[in-house]
């Protein structure tokens, strides 16, 4: 911030505005990627000017189902994030961890280049700065911090942007997010249209933020602005509601383990691990190395090793002895939702959900991670207040 | 973010990098069981704690977890392997002179400190010994005679560590040997770990338990009804870990990242667990 | 008498016995020494007698002509050797041989069955005892049958 001096906030063009912004960070020696439509869909990619961003675009999401709409709006984030979040970027779903190359008599290992330049996000939403804080947590663990996710997310610059229309499937209110970033970006954008026209507020989070705003040279905020960006936070709030306690569910799911509704899922989940691999958080990874063959028949002389995304849905995710601990996709979806609302917390001290509803969403069998949670919840209360005849 | 700006600059270990190590022994134990003895090939790792493991790699074959069976002063490592997949064989199949990867060490120890003291049950399967040698080892060293050892196998030929064996036993430890079956020459008793434990006259203040996971459940609870308490009984779990820090989230038995918060754990935080199946 | 009154009274399996009991028991029960190698019990013999091993280690083993004589089980100071005489047809199951010069109990099996037929408080006391040997000899008949040092299955 600031400091002492009142926090800095500039009133900016949706069009030119913007395109100055990307220009600038650029400029600045950051990466800039921000979301783009391609192939019928939002994806996060490289951007040289703001007009690579949507315009008038807006989603329809529900379980099973995610389309793309196009309108004259002219409004730049009416959008809501596709499949792809920015872990792709921090966490690449296939990276080159080590080459290891023989020598004389024993082996050598060289690492892959740091990136080259930082990156700058743009049109951060609070679940996706929540899902980085997330696996923050697991990668730069300080007993075993991961050099590459490291790297990679060093000196990150966020311009965060508030959710003016939520999706149906969105429930970042229940787990302990909202439309609104709060903090941990440098920027934040809210777009507002109403009768004191369209516009983007932009305020700063931090002091590179702040000089950033500050050589765009933008009109100052006034209060009109300032009470667009509380209303707009305000009712995108208030049209999503609170669907499930999140904060609640590592308790209550605790004893679910052997509940027959996990087999009640797995009568619909195709074990396809959809879920996993559009999830912002989920961590879970293979390391392998790779061994070209050698077209003379000498000896092998280097090995790349791998690490790519994993999923708990694959058949030997879990193994002992060579053999699937995980055996039915009744246990499998167990894992993958308990790890998720629940033993996360145990773990690394936060949620492992940030209710982005991608799981949902891009679910073939449109299976409601929300509805599945709360079906479990009601069950254990039942089965609470039911009481036992053992005891 | 401001705590992320110094990042780029933080020291860059990397905890995937294997250090290389040449073997410069070769044991057979048992038809499928060998106890390689290593030495770094320039620097070594950081020291060992009993019950923790490395990260075994053989060039283009794979890396599996192995514990440390034994280290010695001169900075060797001792691990006990037994030929089973494809990177198990490679390892087994090395010869003296052979390079071989180690990462770690990884994991949990078994909780030398608090046993000082106590009387000490140590209860070890088939290759479970190995993981519980250094452990076994140091206690003797402090105080044998409050130490038994129950050491179980399929039969007298899989018994791992003869010499170790008698040198307990000469030491003051009780230790107590059975197989599944034998023929008469056999000294020791045949029938599970649970039976030797069900029969001890000696009582016991806590324990470590290594082995099979079946022999591990039914011999924490046959230490519990000797009177132990659950949470002074610690077994080693395994599942397949990759990474050995807690990042590639594939060893997870509930909220434990068994390569991060195990091998060795505390019974009473995963009997629950182990009594659900496929988690 | 006295001794045999003694082993009885501090043998694990008759614990929490009266005096009374133990007196019973004592009238037709004897102590006896065998030197390591002797058979107490061959398979399908009548099983006319009970041990309760006070030192010493017994082996129950499986035999046939085609296979090695296997040790399945070992039987140990305090254990007890057989239920076969408390159950029809009352004919021993398998071979138990002394492993070790054996110091133990032997007690008249057909009397002792006759006493709990008519004193169940103590046929309770005996059933239980003998569910307790049963139960372990189960369990780890069930582990030597999974293998449980094997690899996976």
């Amino acid at each position: 911030m600031t400091g002492s001096h009142a926090p800095v906030a500039v009133r900016l063009d949706p069009r030119v505005g913007l395109d100055a912004l990307v220009r600038l960070l650029a400029a600045d020696g950051y990466r800039v990627l921000g979301p783009v439509v391609r192939n019928g869909v939002v994806e996060y990619d490289d951007v040289m000017s703001g007009d690579d961003l949507p315009t008038g675009v807006t989603v329809e999401q529900a379980p099973g189902r995610w389309r793309l709409h196009h309108d004259d709006s002219g409004l730049r984030f009416a959008w809501t994030p596709g499949a792809e979040s920015w872990k792709r970027y921090v966490f690449p779903a296939r990276q080159e961890v080590l080459r290891i190359r023989r020598t004389d008599g024993s082996f050598a290992v060289t690492r892959p280049a740091p990136p080259e330049r930082p990156f700058a996000f743009l049109a951060v939403r609070d679940c996706e700065l929540r899902a980085l804080a997330v696996l923050d947590r697991v990668e730069l663990d300080p007993s075993h911090p991961d050099p590459r996710y490291a790297q990679r997310r060093a000196g990150t610059f966020i311009v965060a942007v508030t959710c003016g229309t939520p999706a149906a499937t969105c429930w970042c209110t229940s787990m302990g997010g909202g439309p609104q970033p709060g903090t941990g970006y440098d920027v934040r954008i809210t777009e507002a249209a109403d009768h004191h026209g369209h516009r983007l507020v932009a305020e700063a989070g931090s002091e590179r933020g702040a000089q950033v705003l500050i050589r765009l040279a933008a009109t100052a905020v006034d209060e009109h602005d300032l009470a667009a960006v509380r209303s707009v936070a305000e009712a995108a709030t208030q049209s999503m509601g609170v669907r499930l306690d999140g904060a609640a569910l590592p308790t209550l799911l605790a004893d679910a383990d052997d509940s027959p509704h996990w087999q009640v899922v797995a009568e619909r989940c195709l074990s396809c691990g959809n879920c996993t691999m559009v999830c912002p958080t989920c961590f879970c990874s293979t390391f392998s190395d790779h061994t070209a063959l050698t077209s003379d028949g000498s000896a092998v002389v280097e090995t790349v090793r791998e690490q790519s995304w994993a999923s708990c849905f694959q058949l030997d995710h879990s193994a002992l002895g060579g053999r699937a601990v995980r055996a039915t996709t009744a246990d499998r979806y167990r894992q993958w939702l308990t790890h998720k609302l629940a033993t996360w917390q145990e773990q690394f001290g936060t949620t492992g959900c940030v209710g982005c509803g991608r799981c949902t969403v891009w679910c073939p069998a449109g299976i409601d991670i929300v509805q599945e949670a709360a079906a479990l919840v009601a069950e254990r209360a039942r089965l609470n207040s039911a009481g036992d005849f053992r005891t | 973010m401001d705590s992320l700006a110094d990042l780029g600059t933080m020291p860059a270990v990397e905890p995937m990098e294997p250090t290389p190590y040449r073997v410069t022994h070769s044991r057979r134990e048992t038809v499928d069981v060998t106890t390689l003895t290593l030495v770094p090939v320039a620097a070594g790792l950081a020291s060992v704690l009993p019950g923790q493991y490395l990260m075994v790699w053989a060039f283009g074959v794979g890396e599996i977890p192995i514990s440390v069976s034994r280290t010695l002063p001169t900075g060797e490592v001792l691990l006990t392997v037994r030929a089973v997949g494809a990177t198990s064989t490679a390892v087994v199949g090395t010869t003296v002179g052979d390079v071989l990867g180690l990462r770690g060490p990884f994991g949990t120890a078994w909780p030398l400190a608090a046993a000082a003291g106590r009387d000490l049950v140590v209860v070890a399967g088939g290759l479970g010994l190995a993981p519980l040698r250094m452990a076994i080892d140091a206690q003797v060293a402090q105080d044998p005679t409050r130490l038994s050892v129950v050491v179980g196998a399929r039969e007298q030929p899989q018994l791992l560590y003869a010499d170790d064996l008698q040198r307990w036993t000469a030491a003051g430890a009780r230790v107590h040997l059975t197989v599944d079956a034998a023929g008469r020459s056999w000294h020791g008793a045949v029938g599970t770990t649970t039976a030797v434990l069900e029969r001890l006259a000696e009582r016991h203040e806590m324990a470590f338990v290594c082995g099979p996971e079946l022999m591990m459940t039914s011999g924490a609870r046959a230490v519990v009804g000797c009177g132990v308490q659950p949470s002074d009984i610690w077994v080693s779990l395994e599942r397949n870990m990759h990474c050995g820090i807690g990042h590639c989230g594939r060893c997870q038995l509930g909220s434990q990242l068994l390569c991060r918060d195990g091998a060795v754990v505390r019974w009473d935080h995963v009997e629950r667990l182990l009594e659900v199946r496929g988690r | 008498m006295n001794e045999i009154r003694q082993s009885l009274a501090t043998h694990p399996f008759f614990a929490g016995l009266s005096e009374r009991r133990i007196d019973t028991l004592a009238a037709f029960a004897f102590v006896r020494d065998l030197p390591a190698g002797e058979w107490l019990a061959r398979t399908g013999a009548d099983a006319d007698v009970f041990y309760a091993l006070i030192h010493g280690r017994a082996g129950i083993e499986i035999h046939a002509a085609d296979r090695h004589p296997l040790v399945v089980a070992t039987v140990h100071s305090g254990d007890v050797i057989g239920w076969s005489w408390f159950v029809e047809p009352h004919r021993w199951h398998f071979d138990v041989v002394a492993l070790d010069d054996l110091h133990l109990l032997a007690i008249d099996a057909p009397r002792l069955r006759a006493e709990c037929a008519v004193d169940h408080e103590l046929g309770y006391h005996v059933a239980g005892q003998l569910t307790r040997v049963l139960a372990s000899r189960l369990e780890a008949a069930r582990h030597q049958l999974v293998d449980v040092y094997g690899l996976a299955r």
